[in-house]
């Protein structure tokens, strides 16, 4: 049965002007196109009603319910007299069995001036496919209803989150166990998104269930953060990785979305971390052959002759790469100072391990702190092996670190003594890569004061630092 | 010393920023300041006494940061300075599109080729 349609009347001057003037149009249009006068005969046609029906310009000037072509269309004449007597357009589907299509007829009145019809236009469209499609979604619809009961079960025990919503404000029909964690403040059952909350500006969580309803399609969304207040008043923002699958009414209509979701949060942190590790040690790479120079450029300038040059260079590019160790094993934990003393004194032979003394605090130091003291160690080794302490056969190195508390600076001594004074005479101030280290490059990288003496006794190295406690580092 | 005209380095790695403030000595300039990120060296630029007349700039600074807020402020002032980069293609990406010149040298930089560059960015010598 055809049934009425919201008027959108054609209006044209006069019917003779405006059918000569639809001519040319309708050859070329891309649509099936037929115009009939009130009686119902053929004035015009389409040229797309010749390649689809085998409907000519032969047919015009005979009744459209009389033409024998690929579609029945003996029912029309019916249509055409109530167009013209309430000037409603009208819609009828004609099913063809062989092949099987279906197609909707969309009658318009042409109107001439606002109240009277001289005619009717006729559009026809095949609509095979939505009806098929309305046929199977029928189908399901009777499914899910029929089986109910065994599909919320299924659906309440999934080991992710499913919230089926329906209407453009989402609201919720059903929500798995899962999905009621994303929402511990209220039962999401029969609220809108916005009133359950991660529907802020700009949340993930709205765009995901609005891009499936409005475009019908499926929605994505990848470690995409969700933001709600819990039950303590605190924000908290959880990641999630799913889909929105856009579902359709008995109309063919998308009615809502079923959301189906799972937690990425531990992934999302992890990668964030990941990101801040790699980028940092691109940093560190691309510096690391300038750094290489500039310690040989450095190292160059005291270097009494090319065998110091190539022993003092090598031994601090090998420091160089131990004080990079905590950003190659790609940690970023924090490096504890006993172990760094323990690693740098590795280094010499166990013959002068008794003549150190060493009384250090349990300091978990940050990775620029490790970097930087690894070196500053070595220096300090390497000097009491050619001209301090262990350039002798006497004399002792106290290493200390005392304890401290919250966040007040970190003392770090390095104290070489002779038995009798005057042993170490010796030594004096040398300029060089090692004094450069010591007393500039080390302070300003710490952000620390040093201070560097030669005491009768031997050399005297303090550095104070900020805690590790106060600083924000990798 | 502090008469001469000075040099800002803007460098994060403290060997390098050490090695670049000898070249700039080597040449017969001061050394403004050595900066590790962009508002230090900013603040610096304010400082009339620095005599700053030209800066080194290195690129990529850390915690994802760089010295391009620096060479904006550079070129607003109409001082001369050079890139020093570990990747020319940022640069190229970010700063060449502007068509101001400034040159770029890739880490690490021959010493012979760093003094000639500096020299030629800030002028042959200090006045």
């Amino acid at each position: 049965m055809s049934k009425a349609l919201p008027l959108h009347p054609v209006s044209v001057t006069t019917g003779a002007r405006s059918f000569r003037d639809l001519r040319s149009v309708l050859a070329s249009i891309g649509l099936a196109v037929v115009v009939v006068d009130r009686e119902g005969t053929v004035q015009l046609i389409s040229g797309e009603c010749e390649r689809l029906f085998g409907m000519g310009t032969g047919c015009i000037g005979h009744h459209i319910g009389t033409i024998r072509t690929g579609l029945d269309l003996s029912a029309i004449g019916g249509d055409i007299d109530l167009v013209m007597t309430d000037l409603q357009p009208r819609v009828r589907e004609v099913s063809e069995p062989a092949p099987p299509r279906v197609f909707q007829l969309r009658l318009t009145p042409y109107m001439d001036g606002p109240h009277e019809a001289i005619g009717c236009t006729i559009t026809i469209t095949d609509i095979t496919e939505a009806v098929e499609r309305n046929r199977r979604n029928d189908v399901s619809l009777n499914f899910l209803a029929a089986n109910e009961a065994l599909f919320r079960e299924l659906l309440t025990n999934a080991p992710f989150a499913v919230g089926i919503h329906t209407g453009p404000e989402h609201r919720c029909i059903f929500a798995n166990d899962e999905f009621r964690t994303w929402h511990p403040q209220c039962d999401p059952v029969g609220t809108t998104l916005a009133e359950r909350g991660g529907a802020y500006e700009g949340s993930s969580s709205l765009k995901f269930l609005d891009s499936a309803f409005q475009t019908g399609e499926s929605a994505f969304g990848r470690m995409a953060p969700h933001v709600y207040t819990d039950a303590d008043g605190r924000t908290v923002t959880r990641y999630f990785t799913g889909v929105a699958q856009p579902y359709r009414g008995r109309d063919g209509a998308v009615a809502g979305v079923m959301a189906m979701t799972f937690e990425a949060t531990e992934e999302k942190l992890l990668s964030d971390r990941q990101n801040l590790l790699v980028s940092e040690l691109r940093h560190r790479a691309k510096n690391l052959l300038a750094v290489v120079q500039a310690v040989a450029v450095l190292s160059a300038e005291s270097a009494t002759d090319k065998d110091d040059l190539l022993e003092r260079l090598e031994d601090r590019l090998q420091a160089i790469a131990r004080s990079n160790t905590h950003l190659a094993s790609g940690e970023a934990r924090p490096c504890p100072l006993r172990d760094l003393i323990d690693r740098e004194l590795g280094q010499i032979g166990p013959a002068v391990h008794d003549r150190i003394r060493i009384s250090v605090a349990d300091i978990a130091l940050t990775g620029t702190q490790s970097s930087i003291l690894t070196l500053v160690l070595h220096e300090l080794v390497v000097n009491a092996i050619k001209h301090g302490v262990f350039s002798t056969p006497i004399g002792t190195v106290e290493i200390t670190c005392p304890a401290t508390t919250g966040t007040a600076d970190v003392t770090l001594t390095w104290s070489e003594s002779f038995p009798s004074p005057g042993a170490s005479g010796a030594q004096e101030r040398r300029e060089g890569f090692g004094m450069l280290l010591l007393t500039e490059i080390a302070p300003r990288e710490l952000n620390a004061a040093a201070a560097l003496e030669f005491r009768p006794s031997g050399l005297h190295y303090t550095i104070r630092f900020p805690s590790p406690r106060g600083a924000a580092d990798v | 010393m502090s008469e001469a005209p000075a040099i800002l380095i803007v460098e994060d790695e403290p060997l390098v920023a050490n090695f670049l403030g000898r070249v700039v000595r080597s040449i017969g300039y001061a050394v403004a300041g050595v900066c590790s990120n962009s508002s230090e060296a900013l603040r610096a630029l304010d400082q009339p006494d620095l005599r700053i007349v030209a800066a080194i700039l290195d690129y990529s600074l850390r915690d994802g940061q760089t010295s391009l807020p620096v060479a904006r402020e550079l070129r607003r002032r109409s001082l001369p300075f050079m890139f020093l980069t570990g990747d020319d293609t940022a640069i190229a990406e970010e700063f060449g599109r502007t068509g101001y010149p400034v040159p770029i040298l890739v880490k690490p930089v021959p010493l012979a080729l760093l003094r000639e560059t500096l020299r030629r960015t800030v002028g042959d010598s200090p006045a």
